[in-house]
């Protein structure tokens, strides 16, 4: 009969093969399934994967907001942020990582490096570089309009690579306009990144995040194996 | 059927790999995207060089890279060739950099398997050696035609630092993904 024969990894004649995190060979019964989807040993989908893993929502009352426990299943992360603060002027962003033993708030421990441009009509675009974990001085510009940026986390969960993440923003809106940016920045201690945060600069109430500013993030791809 | 999928991926484990290929690309996605955290064997930092179908047509490039200075100008570039030089798309880390430093590469290619029309690719890097960002970030637009208006379908795409098929070498634990946007 097709697909039953004795000797097979397939076959349910012989030693069971146990799943692996990549792949499940061998004819399984329903209850297998579900046995190993609960133990969490059956392997995820191997070419299916641009999910949603969670979101803030300012509600104007902090300027701090984490993402903990990021599942180490993904290749890369993905942060889209829609911006804007309560009030105060021009103020820059950090952003902390946690590589397991908590947040990592200590400044020279990050290096920043963007491209920039003024905010005259024409003339030379700038770099800026600084021992921080900041985005450009305008993150976000304005009280009453929204600034956005795309961040992509490259192969955060290898222990072995220091996490590093490319930035790409437009601090903008109504009337007003400046440091339309792309960068990168770098964490100098290697290790998985578990958890992420993104902080105004200054923390008082003027510099809380505006609501409704919105702070997605994405898994993409299957972490390496 | 899920609207963004793994085409592949993974990760270089010898100390011989002088190209990485993504090869028999299949037509049936709107959009690519690729990712990489990549590491040269090579010191300092070196360009990425992007090839498509193998190709022997032509490629124009279009630039703006940081300096590696501490601060100041932004670099810009252009080139456009014959088969004899590719495109540039990024930098790489160096193996004389932190054990931990690797480049990190985004790259879209839209509308890849349109034959009609020529290619273009969007590319930005960053990445830093040790202890902060100083490679050069950067983002590149590419263009690519073969010899006119159009180019057939990108079936195949090749990485590496220059040249293709030659003794610089990626590190082993650069990794890379292929995705396909549906459209």
């Amino acid at each position: 009969m097709t697909g039953i024969s004795a000797g097979k990894t397939w076959s349910r004649i012989g030693a069971e093969v146990a799943p692996t995190s990549s792949a499940a060979s061998g004819v399984w019964q329903m209850e297998e399934v579900a046995e190993n989807v609960g133990a969490g040993t059956w392997p995820e989908p191997q070419n299916i994967k641009y999910e949603f893993i969670s979101k803030h929502v300012a509600d104007g009352t902090t300027a701090t907001y984490d993402f903990t426990s990021i599942p180490q299943t993904y290749r890369d992360l993905r942060l889209v942020i829609s911006a804007a603060r309560n009030s105060g002027s021009d103020e820059q962003m950090n952003i902390f990582v946690d590589i397991g033993s908590g947040f990592d708030t200590t400044d020279s421990n990050y290096g920043t490096r963007f491209v920039t441009n003024s905010t005259s009509s024409f003339g030379a675009m700038s770099v800026t570089t600084g021992a921080k974990p900041r985005m450009t001085d305008d993150f976000p510009i304005g009280t009453t309009w929204s600034s956005c940026a795309i961040i992509d986390f490259k192969d955060y969960a290898d222990a072995s690579k220091f996490s590093c993440w490319s930035h790409w923003q437009m601090p903008g809106g109504t009337s007003q306009y400046s440091e339309n940016a792309f960068g990168g920045m770098l964490h100098n201690v290697v290790g998985a990144v578990s958890g992420i945060r993104v902080q105004q600069r200054l923390t008082t109430s003027g510099y809380y995040w505006k609501s409704p500013s919105t702070f997605a993030l994405f898994g993409l791809g299957n972490k390496d194996v | 059927m899920a609207d963004w999928e793994v085409i592949t991926q993974g990760q270089v484990t010898g100390a011989t790999t002088s190209d990485i290929d993504f090869n028999s690309i299949p037509g049936t996605y709107q959009h690519l995207e690729l990712s990489l955290s990549g590491k040269v064997e090579a010191t300092n930092w070196q360009a990425l060089y992007v090839r498509v179908n193998s190709n022997a047509g032509q490629w124009g490039y279009s630039r703006f890279a940081s300096t590696q200075a501490a601060a100041g100008a932004v670099s810009q570039g252009y080139a456009w060739s014959n088969s004899t030089t590719y495109p540039e798309a990024g930098y790489l880390a160096g193996n004389n950099f932190s054990a931990g430093a690797f480049g990190n590469v985004t790259m879209i290619f839209p509308n890849y398997a349109d034959s009609t029309v020529p290619k273009t690719v969007l590319s930005r890097a960053a990445g830093g050696s040790g202890s902060y960002v100083d490679g050069q970030t950067s983002a590149f637009s590419l263009a690519v035609t073969d010899g006119g208006s159009t180019m057939p379908a990108i079936t195949q795409i090749s990485l590496a630092p220059y040249p293709f098929g030659g003794t610089t070498y990626w590190t082993a634990g650069s990794s890379y993904m292929l995705a396909g946007y549906k459209g």
